[in-house]
């Protein structure tokens, strides 16, 4: 029997390719055969077309994906020593045409460059459909990969990086915690900066989600078991841990940016960006609160156009109501002087122990 | 059941270590704490009596005998706080002693009695029965008074009494409590009725054992008359009665005076002392705050007349007088910016008795000024905003409003809206007390108490003790302190919790310093400290008979200390006041219409902020006011509180007592750790630190003055606004960034263009918080300038001292120095000069050379010198070449000045000339390792020529490379030549420090960068190499340093893993409990503050806010328990070498200042310093520093046991697991390590016992420690395991400093693309320069997971293997404890300290 076959444990491959990071992967292929059917991948993608995959990891859903789609050209980007010689001279020997690089997809540069020298070569396809010469998918299951979902929606709204092809899907694997964040709605506690650019710029729908029941979580503060929000719970496909190696809970999201819309040429994107990284530093407090989060003044000064929303949760806002709140933004004479996050870049080692020990 | 004399002594000692204890909040542990004493501490005779000892002999020889051992401190009920759970159904939030003392406090002294009084039984149950006393007491004061005020007669508060004694069994009614009752009724106008309550209360006294005179000795509660009145009916013998109440002409006048009015003694002297203080408020502003908003130049000032006037006075009169302020003083201009150095130069024309005079109304004047300084400057400050508002509103110009016009309005509208809250408050705590509302019945609506009016019942009465005023001016000038001394570790901003806590504590100490005003002062006599601060044992005598006379009568100067949480939930209350009131004009360019329009907005804006992932509350001020500060002059923005002093401070008596007149200022810096006050409280408490204050003393008289040239030189510059030296340019307008990408722009672009726009906002940023700092620091010299000044010394928890006044002191950088010199002047004489020159050299960088060529440096630059002095800004400025551009400045004009005046050798030099150790901290370290070859590199051996440990370190190693090199090392081959000694240097110097391995290569590795002669390829590899070379020589230099080092660092790790003999609360088996303490040669105990830090969350107005709680038990952090020993240590006997030669050098009449190892003096006095300072080391280290510190470690530490891991598989260990499961099935439960102590002491104290059968009986016990018995436990412990690390992952790791290939190497080998396709670098160079390009690819692109940190941490715990590349895997062993014991004391080298008395550079 061969590795990634039904009935071989992940956990046997743990001396063929040995532990790495905290990533998890998908590894039974029938499972990940099932959620491209499900897709139905085929119709939209069929041989004539280019396949980004990023990190493959044990490279069980890449070769699915490969076998099943055939792209014309599949570029696979690794940094990691043993998943990238696993890939190259063992598993994926066989898929053609394939290249393999070891070089990082987290770094910007890297997709300049691979486009510079001619790694893939994407049509341009205007924002009213969805741009089929290229699939773009990754296995971003670390800790940090909620912060890398939350840049590539960015992208979106920039319509940059690979999103300035056109609408570029994208078959994202992440943890359960990164999904929460991405597709809580205006109800749910996780709603936050995320899912609202989510909201804002395109259709995620979960796929295929790890059992709940084998990843029961407690909230950090009062020990209770987190309720998985309906959408995870209700995935169209489930798997079990014993499908993924380094056992985690896994979801697959499919990204479909939306089309453009009037009002995006009205924003400043670097606006939006400021005005949802600062409200939803206190998502539950009422906008009325949270409104002065954008500058001094904030709160005397949007009564007048936004205080039809003062008394919303900030969480509980709508994109259209966000939408108002841009367009208000824009034309505020106050504004702070920049708009950029100092915060990430300002303590120095000491005080942020000090405050950490006490989080 | 009145406490006899002798009973009521040890009540005050027992109230002592109550204080103690109240630390800790245990019920229990009064008695428990003081049996700790008497069985941990020496027998008394081992301790010198050192009290009163002025002879010039220190003692120094006191590591063994003064031990302070307190054991038991984080004693408390197992079962969490029972005195919650006591009070929890009824008042959730009266937590501790110390909340419900500093409650009934303030509900007392704000007046709120019918609250107060519902919380006295909450007091009853949790205080100490004498605490409660003194509170029951000090509430009955406030209530006679009342039932005086409202009935005209004491019926109520007997009746109150009667009821107390019923309600609060077990208290004694004392002396105080009828005093009390009897004072007041002496002054009820119906005097019959009155004398009937006297008798009354007199008769039940005396049925209780009390006698009449006893009443009588509380002065504070009677006036003269009553206290006659109640002497005549009750036969009070004419010789019991205090002296203020005898009729034998004792009383002074004022007294006398005083009675007329009515009320006590103390009320009519606290009422004098309030108009004189009057008077002095209403001269501040012009005196202290000097008049000159818009410029710097220095406005003559009003003391500097009124003194002349005096002096004039003085001449002609020869009565001596105190100046009078009169404010037509004004004609005189002719006053130079010497000012009182000026008068005091010219005081030597006048006959010696008149200089006596003058001296004495100099002394006097400023002490008044000093008392106004310290207790009415906030008026000032206040006085200095209205004025400006007023002038300008005179002037028609509100336009555009300045600083101080904002400050005032913000002023009275906070004002009034805190008269408002207060007034909600009174009705509030006045509610709470309806009986209606008490009767309601449960779970009836209480509709009218909001939770923020519940929040004003907890934090009301505090708010009530400051003046509504004050608290406004205190807040707002908190507020703008801390904006300008950085925020706590965000750029924008000040963190909320620092915010509230900061005000909430200046408001405690307003409090303090008014009460302290108040009571203390009155009884010990404002004038009286006068007169004793000319003798320092006169004054700690007579200061010591005040407070022994206070202790027993005046107990409500003990002044608990708030909780933090009243503090934050203040701080927070009048922050919130202070935005919602303080607005701002602004005004900005409207995008849509590009109209310029204009708004008011909050000054002040609370907010959250992403920082390092946490969501931190940050107070922000808006940046249009901010522009206006960093513009205009600070001087209404100064805080008042711990500025330099007028007057010598006050003599360090007590660990809170000195410094300060009229604020409490702790002897040493503490970081909020209860352990720490404890051990200082108890050395205090047993006069171990004599010597200690005597240092701190001698540091804190040097007078100083402003060196009013250097400040001309200053203020010029700083008001052209252009950047100058350190000063940084004064930028204008908003900050010019570069246009924003276009929105489709690569991520990359975008997040470099955000990093350049930070960059260009984080310069911004610093340069305007350095320009507020020098403003600052301008500000006070110039409030200060031709003033005697003192900075107040206190030390830090290992020693070292430090100057209060935070913002000027001349520990300050090279500017601060550069404007201090001392007040006295001292003749040069030939040496003198030399020395002057020396210094010349030292601060122009010229300090490695022998004295000879400093000297001759100083002859050759003769020109220069006087070009700087004459010209020095529109010379050659050639003293900003200078290292030290400021003080070389100070040194051109002195030596100027010197070499023209007719004789220089009688030139009254005051410029502090220094004298530095040279690598101080190896110079301990040489010294306590005997090691020869370092002590010489250190200059401890006597040389012909400074030694440079550096220069002398860098050729060691660039021998071993040379060699290497030769042998074919490649990374060698690259270094040779390259090894300077900039580059070792700060290595070298941290390696004393305990820097690890990991630092010191980062150093190494910054100091090659900057060379720039190094590939960056190479730069990693090269750095790794050349530290452990430096590693290698230094330790080779100092052999026996390292080995003592080594020796530190051990005992700590043993220290910090164990356990004392008693463990109340249950442990987890490894968790760490045992700070390391030790005790310096002059009697300090150090006790290392690191602690994990636990919070907990307190709701405020605000934000919710985390706040550490002091009570909490928290184990130590181990690993920096261990890694701070060694330097602690080091820096600990650093400064007592400071103090002890302070001590000498006061002793012998020198003026002596010093910034931990550089001692300055007056230039004449250098030689007879030098002598003394190295006199000082000898004696510091004649004796055998480390064998004294294992000894005191071994008393200390006795009894504790160690924990250890023991190998698993040894016999040993598989019968204490099978005794364990024994144990437990004996126990019938889980065996805790509280148990398996227990069990172990039990067997001991068998084996100890006299009793033959209960020794056998202990003998035949079975612990642990018995299965271990003799084996050697080195054998059994377990093996540590080495590994060497894996290989570095070639793709994660920083590709360029370690010669790794670049993502694009990578893609262009894989995609086959051949060399002749450019490279992006290639090609943009090809291009043009653009700024935002790509160039440093390991700065740009950064990696989602960098393993570096986790590697790093490994490798720095386990430090020990220098420059391996191994790895210390931990096997987890058998936990045990066992006895804790310390290695022997590692031998000493041959060096013989005492040759070092020869040596010309040991210091210099």
């Amino acid at each position: 029997m061969k590795l990634g076959d039904p009935g071989v444990l992940p956990s046997t491959w743990r001396g063929a390719i040995g532990r790495s990071h905290q990533r998890v992967n998908m590894v039974n292929y029938e499972k990940s055969e099932e959620i491209i059917k499900y897709l139905k991948l085929k119709k939209d993608y069929n041989k004539n077309f280019e396949l980004i995959d990023c990190y493959p990891g044990c490279g069980v859903w890449s070769r699915a994906l490969h076998q099943h789609l055939r792209p014309k050209a599949h570029i696979m980007l690794e940094s990691v020593d043993n998943y990238y010689s696993w890939n190259k001279d063992g598993y994926n020997k066989d898929l053609s045409p394939s290249t393999i690089i070891p070089v990082d997809p987290y770094k910007w540069k890297v997709y300049n460059l691979l486009e510079r020298y001619g790694a893939y070569k994407p049509e341009h396809v205007p924002l009213d459909r969805v741009n089929k010469s290229l699939l773009y998918t990754g296995q971003f299951t670390t800790a940090q990969g909620g912060q890398l979902l939350s840049q590539f929606i960015t992208c979106i709204a920039y319509r940059n990086w690979i999103q300035k092809f056109g609408r570029i899907r994208m078959l994202l694997w992440v943890r359960d915690a990164a999904a929460f964040r991405a597709i809580a709605t205006p109800e749910e506690p996780s709603r936050g900066k995320l899912s609202a650019l989510v909201s804002l710029f395109a259709n995620v729908d979960v796929v295929a989600a790890s059992d709940a029941s084998d990843f029961k979580r407690e909230d950090t503060k009062t020990g209770k078991l987190l309720e998985r929000t309906p959408a995870l719970r209700n995935a169209p496909i489930k798997f079990s841990a014993d499908d993924t190696y380094m056992k985690g809970p896994l979801v697959l999201l499919d990204v479909k940016p939306k089309e453009k819309r009037e009002w995006e040429s009205e924003i400043s994107a670097h606006e939006m960006e400021y005005v949802l990284r600062n409200l939803f530093i206190t998502p539950k407090m009422q906008l009325r609160t949270s409104i002065n989060t954008l500058g001094p003044g904030a709160g005397e000064y949007f009564e007048s156009r936004l205080g039809h929303l003062y008394d919303k949760a900030t969480h509980h806002l709508t994109p259209d109501e966000f939408v108002q709140i841009f367009l208000a933004f824009k034309v505020w004479p106050y504004k702070p002087e920049h708009l950029f996050d100092l915060g990430e870049d300002d303590l120095d080692t000491r005080t942020r122990r000090d405050i950490i020990q006490f989080i | 059941m009145l406490p006899s004399t002798a009973t009521a002594r040890s009540a005050v000692a027992a109230g002592r270590l109550l204080r103690i204890c109240r630390l800790f909040h245990s019920k229990t542990s009064a008695s428990s704490l003081a049996g700790a004493y008497q069985t941990h501490s020496p027998a008394m005779h081992d301790i010198p009596e050192i009290m009163g000892d002025r002879s010039s002999r220190v003692d120094i020889n006191t590591n063994s005998g003064k031990l302070v051992i307190l054991t038991d401190l984080f004693d408390r009920p197992k079962e969490g706080d029972q005195e919650v759970d006591a009070i929890s159904s009824r008042n959730r939030y009266i937590r501790n002693r110390n909340h419900v003392a500093s409650l009934m406090d303030a509900l007392v002294t704000s007046g709120h009695l019918k609250r107060a009084d519902i919380i006295l039984p909450q007091a009853y149950e949790i205080l100490s029965p004498e605490e409660f006393a003194m509170v029951r007491n000090d509430f009955l004061q406030m209530f006679v008074k009342k039932d005086l005020e409202d009935h005209k007669s004491v019926s109520y508060s007997i009746n109150w009494l009667q009821s107390s004694v019923d309600r609060f069994p077990g208290i004694p009614l004392d002396s105080k409590t009828f005093a009390t009752i009897i004072a007041a009724a002496c002054r009820m106008p119906d005097v019959l009725r009155g004398n009937e309550y006297i008798s009354d209360l007199m008769k039940e006294y005396k049925k209780n054992g009390g006698l009449a005179k006893d009443i009588l000795q509380h002065v504070e509660l009677f006036t003269f008359r009553d206290a006659r009145r109640v002497a005549m009916s009750f036969d009070v013998d004419e010789l019991d009665l205090p002296a203020e109440f005898r009729t034998d002409g004792t009383r002074s006048v004022s007294v006398e005076d005083a009675q007329s009015t009515t009320g006590s003694v103390t009320e009519a002297l606290s009422k004098m002392q309030q108009s004189e203080a009057q008077n002095i408020l209403n001269r501040l502003p012009p005196d202290v705050f000097k008049p000159g908003v818009d410029s710097l130049t220095p406005v003559d000032s009003h003391g500097i007349k009124l003194l002349r006037s005096a002096l004039k006075g003085v001449a002609a009169s020869k009565k001596p007088q105190l100046p009078v302020y009169a404010s037509n003083l004004d004609a005189d201009s002719s006053v130079g910016d010497e000012g009182f150095l000026h008068l005091e130069e010219q005081l030597s024309l006048l006959p010696a008795e008149d200089q006596v005079k003058y001296r004495e109304a100099f002394e006097s004047y400023n002490m008044d000024r000093q008392l106004a300084l310290e207790t009415l400057a906030l008026e000032s400050a206040r006085g200095r905003w209205k004025y400006d508002y007023e002038q300008m509103h005179a002037r028609g110009e509100v336009r555009v409003k300045n600083v101080n016009h904002y400050l005032w309005e913000w002023h009275t509208a906070m004002t009034e809206q805190l008269q408002e809250e207060l007034k909600r408050i009174d009705l509030l705590l006045g509610y709470g007390t309806e009986p209606s509302a008490d009767a309601k019945p449960r779970g009836a609506p209480k509709s009218a108490v909001t939770p923020s009016d519940r929040a004003r019942m907890r934090y009301g009465a505090y708010l009530k003790l400051v003046d509504p005023a004050k608290l406004s001016v205190i807040t707002i000038l908190e507020l703008l302190k801390m904006h300008s001394s950085g925020g706590g570790g965000v750029t924008e901003g000040i963190r909320t919790t620092r915010a509230v806590l900061n005000l909430g504590r200046a408001i405690e100490m307003e409090y303090n310093s008014e009460q302290l005003l108040k009571s203390d002062v009155v009884q010990t006599g404002f004038r009286a400290t006068k007169s004793m601060l000319q003798s320092v044992p006169e004054f700690k005598r007579s200061l010591a008979v005040a407070r022994r006379i206070t202790e027993g009568k005046n107990p409500s100067s003990w002044r608990p200390e708030w909780p933090d949480d009243i503090k934050a939930e203040i701080g927070s209350t009048l922050i919130s006041i202070l935005m919602h009131v303080a607005r701002i004009t602004v005004s900005a360019v409207d995008p849509v219409t590009g109209q310029q329009v204009s708004a008011i907005a909050p000054a002040f804006t609370h907010t959250y902020q992403y920082t390092g992932g946490l969501k931190l509350g940050v107070l922000k001020l808006h940046r249009d006011f901010v522009n206006k500060i960093s513009k205009e002059p600070a001087s209404a923005m100064l805080h008042p509180q711990q500025l330099p002093m007028l007057v010598k401070p006050k003599p360090w008596v007590g660990w809170n007592e000195g410094a300060y007149y009229y604020s409490k200022t702790a002897l040493m810096r503490t970081k909020d750790s209860a352990e720490q006050n404890a051990y200082i409280k108890e050395a205090c408490r047993r006069n171990d630190l004599e010597s200690v204050y005597e240092g701190l003393d001698v540091l804190g008289s040097a007078a100083w003055i402003i060196n009013s040239r250097v400040f001309d030189v200053l203020a010029k510059v700083w008001n052209t606004g252009e950047e100058f030296l350190e000063i940084p340019k004064g930028y204008e307008g908003d900050i010019e960034f570069p246009p924003e990408p276009p929105k489709d722009a690569d991520p990359a672009v975008r997040r470099d263009w955000a990093r350049v726009c930070k960059l260009l906002i984080h310069q911004r940023r610093t340069s305007h918080s350095q320009r507020c700092d020098v403003n600052y620091k301008l500000e006070i010299s110039r409030a200060f300038l031709g003033e005697r000044i003192y900075f107040p010394h206190n030390i830090d928890f290992r020693g070292r001292a430090y100057a209060i006044p935070p913002h000027l002191n001349h520990l300050g950088n090279d500017m601060c120095r550069g404007l201090l010199m001392f007040w006295e002047g001292r003749p040069l004489g030939e040496r003198g000069l030399r020395w002057l020159k020396i210094h010349l050299g030292n601060v122009c960088g010229f300090d490695k050379a022998d004295f000879q060529s400093r000297v001759q440096y100083a002859d050759d630059h003769i020109q220069d010198i006087f070009d700087s002095a004459d010209h020095p800004l529109d010379g050659r400025r050639w003293w900003m070449q200078a290292s030290d551009p400021w003080q070389c400045l100070a040194a051109c004009f002195e030596l100027a000045d010197a070499l023209r005046s007719p004789d220089p050798y009688a030139f009254r030099s005051r410029l502090p000339v220094h004298q530095d150790g040279t690598c101080n901290g190896l110079q301990h370290y040489a010294a306590l390792g005997g090691d020869i070859e370092g002590a010489r590199q250190v200059n401890l051996e006597p040389g012909d020529k400074p030694q440079d440990i550096y220069t002398h370190v860098a050729g060691r190693v660039h021998d071993y490379v040379k060699q290497d090199a030769d042998n074919g090392h490649e990374v060698a081959k690259i270094l040779v030549g390259k090894v300077s000694r900039k580059v070792v240097k700060q290595s070298v110097m941290t390696n004393v420090y305990g820097v690890t391995y990991i630092g010191a290569r980062a150093q190494i590795l910054g100091q090659l960068k900057d060379t720039k002669q190094i590939d960056e390829r190479d730069l990693w590899r090269c750095a790794a190499y050349l530290t452990t070379l430096v590693f290698k020589v230094v330790r080779n230099l100092f052999t026996g340093a390292h080995l003592i080092q080594d020796w530190l660092a051990e005992c700590a790790k043993r220290i910090s893993k164990s356990v004392p003999p008693t463990v109340h609360t249950d442990l987890k088996p490894n968790s760490s409990m045992t700070s390391v303490i030790w005790t310096t040669p002059l009697g300090l105990p150090v006790v290392q503050p690191y602690r994990e830090i636990v919070r907990k969350q307190v709701g405020t107005n605000l934000q919710s806010v985390f706040i550490s709680d002091p009570y909490a038990i928290h184990p130590v952090n181990s690993r920096k328990q261990v890694t701070a020993f060694p330097p602690n240590f080091i820096h600990s006997l650093d400064a007592t070498h400071m103090l002890l030669s302070a001590l000498a050098c006061g002793r012998n009449g020198l003026t002596f200042a010093a910034v931990h190892d550089s001692y300055w003096t007056h230039a004449a006095d250098i030689d007879r310093m030098n002598a003394i300072l190295r006199d000082a080391f000898i004696k510091l280290h004649e004796g055998d520093l480390v064998a004294k510190l294992k000894e005191e470690f071994e008393r200390r530490y006795s009894g504790y046991m160690q924990f250890l891991e023991i190998d698993t598989q040894s016999r040993e260990a598989k019968r204490i697991v099978e005794w364990r499961r024994d144990f437990r099935a004996r126990l019938g439960r889980k065996v805790t390590v509280r148990d398996e102590i227990e069990e172990e002491n039990k067997r001991m104290q068998l084996l100890n016992s006299n009793d033959p059968v209960k020794r056998a009986e202990g003998a035949a016990m079975v612990t642990p420690l018995s299965i271990i018995g003799d084996a050697n436990i080195e054998d059994l412990k377990m093996k540590r395991v080495y590994t060497t690390n894996g290989p570095r992952n070639p793709v994660k790791s920083t590709e360029n400093e370690i010669g790794e290939k670049t993502s694009e190497q990578i893609i262009r080998e894989t995609l086959g693309i051949p060399d002749s396709v450019p490279t992006e670098l290639q090609e943009d160079a090809a291009v043009a320069n653009d700024s935002f390009s790509a160039s440093d690819e390991t700065i740009l692109e950064h990696s989602l997971e960098d393993d570096v940190d986790e590697r790093e941490t490994v490798e720095d715990t386990e430090s020990s293997g220098i420059g391996s590349n191994m790895k210390v895997l931990r096997l987890k062993g058998l936990g045990i404890f066992y006895p804790l014991t310390f290695p022997p004391v590692p031998t000493k080298g041959e060096f013989d300290v005492k040759t070092l008395r020869n040596s010309l550079y040991f210091f210099s």
